[in-house]
């Protein structure tokens, strides 16, 4: 790799990094407040995805949309496969998880309902949209907006990362500064404490869901609009996030941001090194490294410290 | 294995030089906060110590710490094993410390309720034991014989709590009572120099409490088996305790022979505020002119009346 | 520990606050049933639709949401909903004739301590006795199992042989790691393809020649010590950590042997597969004979593989292994401050798991001469997991018995069910078999007096929870 080709892969890194930034904080904020890895996240975001197929599909642009057009269709994918993942998680929660808290069911069982949700979805979306992967309608002419020393920067990239950082500023915000942050704050410490304290943990974990959702669900478009759509698309991505929130430190939402950057550079930079068939091995590889050194991730645990 | 009886009772049971476990300067904090603040302890061999103290004032961390269930961030922890050798036992885990020879009961029952009471026991006395999971699927001898002694050794030990007739019980439906029993019997099974009970009398009915009292001093004159003691039932410390150390707030107020700690005004003042204090000490010690004895000033009553 | 604790504790404090909220009349809970009927029934006609077509991305959603059949769903949702609903005040107050006051008045408050004292009270005199039931009873089984193939034609007798009885043997191994440890192994075809490959190395039959060749018999052991060397390396730095990373580690080490088998072109064959793994065979002396196309003599040689390990497995349960996984599994700190090295144990199981599945690499590449990386897709490892959870976590001959029956059931289903959608019906399955029976067709005793208790606030039911105590450091 020549030194002048760093900027070719880092700002596709930076891209990928974002996006998996967004899905990793699904995982973790989920993990955060019921201790649970949410294997059926990668799902939301496979839903959000092809949601946003659905309705682009319905509305029919022409081939070569006008900017006006363009602005619409985006601002019409983002609304539906938002709400498409958040009413997926909601749901998730409350069919596949509640129950089992309801019972004090172990965290064993937690996973394995993740695990048949995750199953479950993916194969009705193959099974509905069938098994061959396809691409998103055009929305936009995905142009080149300007060079970063000789590097050019195309409006997909763009408006991933604006889109991704919007989001995990607004995250901040609400975690931080609103009362429901504060809830999902409390639910992640001390549970039992902040159920005490009068906090509807019910109304708190399934809110946490929704966010969550909305994020997987709009990444899953983002992720569309860049890539082809399967039903199995959810799978190395999901993976890949949830290694990035271990990696940033579970619960910290912070740290799946950064933990979600790292990972997307690392992978992009992973193909022209040791080939691209090998790329999806690198999260693995720095989950593992992680994980034997630095078992709490980089910037530590818990959602209640990230505030 | 069998359970050695020692008869001690004629000669000093306890050497002060011989100190079977030794606390200097630990301290602990958990974030902000802090639990322990340069605790300082020995515990001599034979003897039975009891730890007291408020609510909140560090107890439990401290037999976590000395458990190693959690890593006081200073200070040392020393074992001393009967040959004199010393082992620290600060950021040891659990079960090598319990390996050692320090063994502990919970302050809320934890048993291995699915199983039963036999099983729980028998689960202790075969962690040192050496048969790998290849020579028990082959069913080899030494296996088949490890398990008749950890059988053995199991019965042995719930004759010694009394808790003979319920091998086959669930120790989810033993009573408060046997429960308890059968945590002591289970922390027994490891063999261990030093017994750490956290309240062991705590929601026992009055009877219970006798029988509790006898025991305890039955595991340390017949097995020779250190103990420290967690416990608010004053009555109970003030009787089978060699020594008493009070902790408040994470730091050590006050240490010595029952008596001594009970006429101590930082005590009283801990347990009941400070202006109660001054009464009390001079009621006990008119009290303690009178040669009277068993006056209990610090109660758990009190304390839950703050 | 504390956290699950803590979680356990505030289930009852919110559902009881939630309750104290007044309610108006569609916040009724026989209205939520409604609700939830209708979402099955709609979900039910989208499940039992025709498959997506390729050009149309609309084409299922309209042929079952679209038409007129989700009306007659939903009206059958409604009547079902309706009957149930004004069925049930029928039926309790037949109830509340038919039992007497006095027994009315103790059914709830002993029910459960009641059941729990009930349960198991064998003592080792009544165990010795019944083990030569056991014995009797056993040695019929086999027997019939022995019979089976020639009642059946060829072609279930490869199923028998390359569905049923692997999979039962990978079953018998996952259920040491999840129904004895209580650990989450996502990965265990992973363990099974470093069998396979390691009989296509070992017979001669990948681009690497290996030093020597061996015997199909021979690779069983050095298979046995690969994946538990693999499994030491993976579980050691995981297992340390949290019981719940270990799946998404083990779902990752998964795509990396894939991969591997996949993209190692020079060594594996990559997609393309390794061709003519030798079969088994015996050349001892007079012993002459070889495994060849006819499955029926590796159904016995299975059934040989299987007893051994489940005799193996019996022992291994009912010894302080077996005591330490279930300590472990309900109070991972008492374990540990009883001396019990909780980390050594989960690495057993993990690795005994690992190894099983090994064997049955070995037995699979040797009966079917031929092995690609798509033998070895990460939904094997989901699958053989759901056959464990159906049959019963922990309960030997419920894993079987289950995996047995759900092996079969897609070969019998197939004329009527498309065979993609099987995962589909299998992620369903483990979702309703956690919220209604997480403890199997068949459970275990201990298990289910574990997850009784766990009801009841008391213990663990896995071994998830985070490093005694959570060190705070």
């Amino acid at each position: 790799m020549q030194p002048d080709e760093i900027l070719d892969y880092l700002i596709p890194g930076i891209m990928l990094g974002a996006l998996y930034a967004v899905i990793a904080i699904g995982y973790t904020l989920v993990y955060g407040v019921l201790q649970l890895i949410n294997f059926a996240h990668s799902e939301v975001f496979m839903v959000g995805a092809y949601s946003a197929l659905l309705a682009l599909t319905w509305i029919d642009p022409s081939s070569n949309p006008t900017t006006f057009m363009s602005v619409l269709l985006v601002a019409a994918g983002l609304a539906v496969s938002g709400t498409a993942g958040a009413a997926t998680a909601f749901t998730l929660e409350k069919v596949a998880y509640r129950p089992l808290r309801r019972r004090n069911a172990p965290r064993l069982a937690f996973l394995i309902s993740a695990i048949g949700a995750s199953y479950f979805l993916q194969n009705l979306a193959g099974k509905l949209f069938g098994r061959d992967s396809r691409a998103l309608p055009t929305v936009f002419e995905n142009k080149k907006v300007f060079s970063v020393f000789g590097t050019q920067v195309t409006i997909l990239q763009l408006l991933i990362v604006c889109a991704a950082v919007l989001m995990m500023v607004g995250l901040d915000y609400l975690v931080n500064r609103t009362k429901l942050g504060l809830g999902i704050r409390a639910v992640a410490q001390d549970a039992e404490t902040a159920g005490l304290m009068g906090v509807d943990i019910d109304k708190v974990i399934s809110r946490t869901f929704i966010i969550g959702g909305f994020m997987g669900g709009i990444a899953g478009f983002l992720f569309g609009l860049h890539l082809q759509l399967s039903f199995t698309m959810g799978f190395l991505p999901g993976i890949t996030a949830f290694a990035a929130a271990v990696v940033g430190g579970v619960g910290n939402i912070r740290g799946a941001m950064m933990g979600g950057m790292l990972l997307g550079i690392v992978e992009s930079f992973s193909s022209p090194i040791f080939g691209e068939s090998w790329r999806y091995v690198s999260a693995f590889a720095v989950l593992v490294l992680v994980l034997m050194f630095r078992p709490t991730g980089i910037l530590g645990e818990r959602l209640g410290r990230s505030a | 294995m069998s359970i050695t009886t020692t008869k001690a009772d004629d000669r000093p049971r306890v050497d002060p030089e011989d100190q079977v476990m030794r606390v200097r300067g630990v301290t602990l904090r958990f974030g902000g906060l802090v639990g322990l603040s340069d605790v300082a302890l020995d515990l001599h061999r034979g003897e039975i110590l009891a730890v007291i103290g408020p609510n909140g004032a560090g107890k439990t961390s401290l037999f976590n710490s000395l458990t190693g269930m959690y890593v006081p961030q200073e200070g040392s922890i020393v074992l001393r094993d009967r040959a004199g050798g010393e082992h620290s036992l600060k950021g040891r885990k659990p079960h090598l410390v319990n390996r050692l020879g320090v063994a502990r009961t919970f302050q809320n029952i934890r048993l291995f309720g699915a199983l039963t009471a036999l099983e729980n026991v028998k689960i202790a006395a075969e962690t040192r034991q050496k048969a790998g999971p290849v020579s028990i699927m082959l069913g080899l001898p030494n296996a088949r014989r490890e398990d008749r002694e950890s059988d053995r050794r199991a019965l042995e030990l719930l004759h010694f709590v009394g808790l003979d007739g319920l091998l086959n019980e669930l120790a989810a439906s033993l009573s408060y009572g046997q429960q308890r029993s059968l945590e002591i019997a289970r922390a027994l099974a490891t063999d261990p120099q030093v017994l750490l009970l956290d309240e062991p009398a705590a929601g026992t009915n009055p009877t219970e409490k006798l029988d509790l009292e006898v025991l305890i001093r039955r595991i340390n004159r017949e097995l020779g088996i250190s103990v420290l003691l967690i416990e608010h039932d004053m009555r109970l410390v003030m009787s089978v305790a060699d020594r008493v150390t009070v902790l408040n707030f994470g730091k050590v107020i006050a240490s010595g022979s029952p008596a001594e700690v009970q006429r101590n005004p930082e005590v009283v003042a801990a347990y009941l505020g400070a202006e109660m204090a001054a009464e009390m000490v001079a009621a006990s010690d008119a009290e303690a002119a009178d040669g009277s004895d068993g006056t209990v000033p610090a109660q758990r009553d009190g304390e839950e009346q703050r | 520990m504390s956290t699950t604790t803590k979680e356990r504790d505030l289930a009852p404090t919110g559902s009881a606050l939630a309750r104290l909220r007044t309610k108006r009349w569609y916040q009724q809970p026989m209205f939520g049933r409604l609700v939830g009927t209708v979402a099955a029934a709609v979900l039910l006609d989208v499940m039992s639709g025709p498959q997506g077509s390729r050009e149309d991305v609309f084409f299922s959603l309209d042929k079952t949401l679209g038409s007129l059949r989700v009306v007659w769903w939903i009206i059958g949702a409604v009547a079902l909903w309706a009957i149930l609903e004004f069925a049930k005040p029928l039926y309790n107050r037949y109830l509340a004739a038919s039992v007497g006051p006095l027994e009315r008045f103790h059914a709830p408050v002993t029910g459960p301590v009641k059941g729990l004292i009930a349960q198991t009270r064998t003592t080792s005199a009544n165990l010795r006795r019944i083990l030569w039931v056991r014995i009797g009873f056993s040695a019929v089984v086999i027997g019939l199992l022995i019979l089976l193939p020639n009642v059946l034609s060829t072609f279930w007798n490869q199923v028998l042989v390359n569905e049923v009885a692997i999979y039962v043997l990978l079953a018998i191994g996952l259920n040491v790691v999840i129904g004895w440890a209580g650990l989450l192994d996502l990965g265990f075809i992973a363990f099974f393809a470093i069998g396979a490959y390691s009989t296509a190395y070992w017979t001669g039959a990948m681009p690497v020649e290996p030093p020597f060749t061996l015997n199909a018999f021979l690779v069983i052991p050095v298979a046995v010590g690969t994946c538990l060397l693999a499994g030491l390396l993976l579980g050691a730095p995981t297992l340390r950590l949290r019981g719940d990373y270990l799946a998404i580690v083990t779902l990752g080490f998964h795509e990396i042997i894939y991969l591997i088998a996949k993209n190692a072109d020079g060594f594996t064959n990559g997609p393309r597969g390794v061709q003519g793994i030798s079969n088994f065979g015996v050349h001892i002396g007079v012993l002459d004979y070889d495994w060849e196309l006819d499955p029926v003599p590796y159904w016995y040689l299975l059934i040989g593989i299987a007893t051994i390990l489940i005799i193996a497995f019996l022992r291994l349960e009912h010894s302080r292994v077996g005591r330490a996984w279930t300590a472990i599994r309900e109070d991972e700190v008492a374990a540990s401050a009883t001396g019990v090295p909780t980390v050594k144990f989960k690495l057993m199981a993990f690795a005994i798991g690992a190894s099983t599945s090994g064997i049955a690499g070995v037995v699979y590449a040797s009966k079917a001469r031929f092995i690609s990386p798509e033998s070895f897709l990460l939904l094997f490892s989901v699958l053989v997991v759901a056959y464990v959870i159906f049959g019963g976590m922990g309960s030997l001959w419920g894993v079987i018995i289950g995996t047995a029956f759900l092996a079969w059931l897609p070969q019998y289903m197939k004329d009527w069910v498309n065979p993609n959608d099987r995962f589909m019906y299998l992620g369903a399955l483990l979702i309703v078999m956690m919220i209604y029976r997480p403890q199997g067709l068949i459970p275990s005793v201990r298990r289910k007096r574990e997850l009784s208790m766990a009801k009841a606030g008391l213990g663990d039911a896995d071994a998830m929870s985070e490093p005694a105590g959570g060190r705070m450091t």
